[in-house]
């Protein structure tokens, strides 16, 4: 199959920096495609293809993370200033593998509604679900903000054990398979802690999620935060391998959003503007389902 | 696979699968099958998969006349499907679009029957022509054996199964087996000990490549016919499956498995219609006299398929009822979900509802009094959730008249949970007062009889000034009592968030609402769009087909192009920009800044 250019030149995931042991080769996958990377004495990393004649793919590591290109990617970065705030803690929270749509994952990672049913106890709890209003934009240079979130939760970082309190997040899209989360830091009030979901699509239908997590702070040992993360990405693992179809309907009368979804809403009609169809389910649009009155599926991008 | 095949009803479990709130996992034609049967019994076929994200409803719980589903805690209700508890805006009904796709399904020959191309309700009863199988006869009894898998196609499972007697100790000497098959089932018939004993064998085409083997045996009533059976079948089944599999038939492990891909299920003739629902039969079993000119009456479904129609809704629902009259008309549910009525001779589940006769009725209040007796049957649509309790730390219920029915079942609830709760009731006078038994089980009621319209308003700023703060108010009555409460809520710097109050037709807020005209330009018709209705509703009365989905304005389903005017967005759909520019508008919510619309439609 053809993989569209919006999808094929990209950087995507291997592995967070520190998981790499040196001058090891590991096998992975990438759009479906064999691939090898290891990381030389210095960490630099080289990546090829998994075929005989070994050809090289572009590799580069940065904000702690190994990316790898099979086609042509674009110069820019998408920018985390945050990595370079001398005070966090930076680290891996783990790199799972879900037999899912990237896609999937990543919406799921933008969801609120979730957290009473999915992460009870820990980030949400009954009868605290209603979600209310948050405001979705696309910002510079075309990525998808949620701002003002406020959800209750019981237990919403690795050290909060007080009964619970209401914590602001901020969701952010950069690319297709990488959305990084805001969240009110309960050791520096008025900062946020950062944690990026950096997905690696293998298949259409199945993903490797890698987390960075960086963090305002000193007192939880590193494996405290993993274990947090952790955690929550099991409960997740859970649902996000028993969603039907594995990937991704962006017709919203397939499935269907309420007012919650506004940001999951904004990333299905962004990655149908961009042109997007690697790990989307479109064998619908095909048969039954006609376009509705004044709107096609694929338009050029914004 | 074929249109014949896909046209039928198939047995897809026993009926002892579906246990007690437990969620069965079927397939059928590859077509994922979430099985469940209610606390009263009624079996529902779904297909396995929420309509908002898409998660497995055997992930979920059987609540007993709900299936939540374990993603976002979404609750769609037994028998129609509909999603009537959405939490993540627990205050707002689920737009009629969220629903489980339903499939036909019965119950017969001890097995669960399912028929994927006819929804749920749909009167039709399964052939059963070729399946082999009938009804027993008189005296004889039917009971499902152990279900088994088969890895491998139905034409491979049937001529597996037609060698069963070979593997069965006592059939296999027996000259007096008589074989029957068919496409889709075997029937072995047979003497044994002095009983004629009957056991047919019914091919669910699970996947393309797996089949699952229902068992039935037919045994006269009085036998202890089945004492050694369930063993027995399952070690000739066994014996015989392992055969096919050492001769290289059927596979001993899945050759493809339902993550493998996704099949939807096929299209069904759409008989639920948005607005137009199917009405049910109820029965009145009991009609009293609880207040002067107030009526109320007691309901349950009548017919058995839809036995457990009225038994689930949240406290503040009402129904509609098609009156004598030939007006449909609103009442508010009085009793608590699950209630049996007191008059009801089969202990069925039903509802209480009260009718107040209304001086200057069109006919609806009017008939309801004077026509409907004790036994009569009414049509009515089950329960609609348009009011309800918030997640808050208690509740403030301010009642004026009739307007107390709502409340009443709020208050129950409330009292049931243990949650903080008091009920001002505003009547004129103690003649008027309705339900009082009901009243009397509540604890903070307080009745306030006769007053004038300055008198009530008083009252109501003095509750309000008094309040706990953790309360939020609901309010059901006349328009000038809610009014007098939300303004004198506002006085005291309470938030429009903390006033609950019943909106019959429609979700949204209409309170900025003005009337605006579009005009179709293609057609030049020009239509008004009322105060309280939206453009998308407008539309479609004027059979004009804009599909919508979310109904809430965050889907972009039911865009249209606006060709002239200023749209008011009141979407989150379009983008900032899309909504200055005002070419295309959401018919579901938006409306009109300037007094007409040109659409291209």
């Amino acid at each position: 199959m053809t993989i569209e250019s919006v999808v094929w030149d990209e950087w995507y995931p291997v592995a967070i920096a520190e998981d790499v042991t040196p001058c090891k080769v590991y096998k992975t996958r990438l759009l479906g495609h064999s691939i090898e990377y290891a990381c030389d004495a210095d960490g630099r990393v080289t990546a090829w293809h998994g075929n005989a004649e070994r050809t090289p793919c572009k590799a580069l590591t940065r904000y702690h993370t190994h990316w790898v290109s099979l086609g042509d990617p674009p110069e820019r970065f998408f920018a985390l200033p945050e990595f370079d705030e001398p005070d966090r803690r930076t680290l891996g929270g783990g790199s799972m593998t879900v037999h899912v749509s990237g896609l999937r994952a990543i919406e799921n990672f933008l969801d609120m509604a979730h957290f009473p049913y999915v992460h009870d106890g820990f980030l949400g709890a009954e009868p605290y679900t209603d979600v209310l209003p948050y405001d979705v934009s696309i910002e510079p240079p075309g990525e998808i903000f949620a701002r003002n979130c406020r959800f209750f939760q019981p237990r919403g970082a690795s050290t909060s054990n007080d009964g619970g309190y209401d914590t602001d997040y901020i969701y952010r899209v950069t690319r297709p398979y990488v959305a990084l989360l805001y969240k009110s830091s309960p050791h520096h009030p008025g900062r946020m802690d950062v944690i990026g979901l950096f997905v690696q699509p293998l298949t259409e239908e199945w993903c490797r999620a890698h987390t960075l997590l960086l963090y305002l702070d000193e007192t939880t040992p590193d494996s405290g935060l993993r274990l947090f993360q952790q955690t929550i990405f099991g409960q997740d693992l859970m649902l996000l391998s028993n969603e039907i179809p594995k990937k991704l309907p962006l017709d919203s009368r397939f499935e269907i959003p309420v007012r919650a979804d506004a940001m999951s809403m904004a990333y299905r009609r962004w990655l149908d503007q961009r042109g997007v169809r690697y790990g989307t389910y479109r064998e619908l649009e095909a048969q039954a389902m006609p376009a509705p009155a004044g709107q096609t599926l694929t338009r050029a991008v914004a | 696979m074929s249109e014949a095949l896909n046209s039928a009803w198939f047995p897809v479990a026993g009926a002892h699968d579906l246990a007690e709130r437990h969620i069965f996992a079927g397939e059928l034609h590859n077509v994922e099958l979430a099985l469940w049967r209610d606390d009263d019994g009624c079996v529902n076929a779904w297909d396995n998969r929420c309509c908002h994200r898409g998660a497995r409803l055997t992930l979920g719980a059987n609540t007993g006349h709900r299936v939540r589903c374990q993603y976002h805690g979404w609750q769609y209700r037994s028998g129609d499907g509909q999603c009537i508890v959405l939490p993540a805006a627990s205050q707002t009904p689920p737009p009629t679009s969220v629903c489980a796709h339903t499939f036909a399904a019965v119950e017969r020959n001890d097995l669960v029957w399912v028929n994927l191309n006819l929804p749920a309700g749909h009167p039709a009863c399964p052939p059963q022509g070729d399946w082999l199988i009938a009804e027993p006869g008189a005296g004889r009894t039917q009971r499902a054996l152990q279900s088994f898998v088969l890895h491998a196609g139905a034409a491979t499972a049937l001529a597996g199964v037609q060698r069963y007697a070979a593997f069965d100790a006592r059939l296999s000497g027996d000259p007096s087996v008589a074989l029957r098959s068919s496409p889709r089932a075997v029937h072995l018939s047979w003497n044994e000990d002095g009983q004629a004993l009957q056991l047919f064998f019914l091919l669910q085409p699970a996947r393309t490549d797996k089949t699952l083997v229902h068992a039935v045996l037919e045994a006269p009533a009085d036998a202890v016919a089945l004492g050694p059976w369930p063993a027995r079948h399952q070690a000739a089944m066994k014996r015989l499956r392992h055969r096919l599999i050492d001769e290289g038939r059927v596979s001993d492990v899945p050759l493809s498995t339902a993550d493998d891909a996704y099949v939807p299920p096929p299209p069904q003739p759409k008989v639920r219609q948005r607005g137009s629902e199917r009405l049910l039969k109820a029965r009145v079993t009991r009609v009293t006299e609880v207040a002067q000119d107030i009526r109320s009456f007691e309901l349950e479904p009548e017919d058995q398929g839809d036995i457990g129609a009225l038994a689930d809704f949240i406290p503040g629902a009402h129904i509609d009822v098609l009156t004598p009259a030939g007006l449909l008309r609103q009442y508010s549910i009085v009793s608590a979900p699950g209630e049996i009525n007191a008059g009801s001779a089969r202990g069925v589940r039903g509802v209480t509802i009260a009718v107040k006769r209304e001086p200057d009725s069109r006919g609806g209040s009017a008939s309801m009094h004077g026509q409907i007796r004790e036994g009569a049957i009414v049509e009515v649509s089950r329960p609609k959730n348009h009011f309800r309790l918030a997640n808050s730390g208690g509740a403030l219920f301010l009642a004026a008249g009739i307007g107390v029915t709502p409340l009443l079942s709020m208050a129950g609830q409330m009292a049931a949970t243990g949650r903080l709760h008091a009920l001002h009731y505003f009547s004129r006078g103690a003649a008027h007062v309705a339900f009082r038994e009901r009243l009397d089980a509540l604890q903070d009621v307080h009745l306030h009889l006769g007053l004038s319209p300055e008198a009530t308003l008083a009252q109501i700023q003095s509750i309000l000034a008094t309040m706990d703060p953790q309360m939020d108010i609901y309010v059901c009555g006349p328009r000038p009592f809610l009014d007098a409460i939300v303004g004198a809520a506002q006085a005291l710097g309470l938030g429009a968030d903390r006033v609950h109050f019943e909106l019959f037709s429609n979700t949204i807020s209409h309170q900025n609402d003005k009337p605006f005209k579009v005009r179709l330009a293609r057609s030049g018709v020009e239509l008004n769009v009322p105060v309280g209705q939206s453009l998308s509703d407008v539309l479609s009365e004027h059979g004009i087909a804009v599909e919508t989905s979310c109904e809430q304005g965050v889907c972009g389903t039911c865009m249209v192009t606006v060709l002239e005017g200023t749209p008011e967005h009141r979407d989150v759909y379009l983008s900032e920009d899309e909504k200055r520019a005002g070419h295309c508008m959401q018919a579901c919510v938006s409306r009109s800044a300037s007094e007409m619309l040109v659409l291209d439609l």
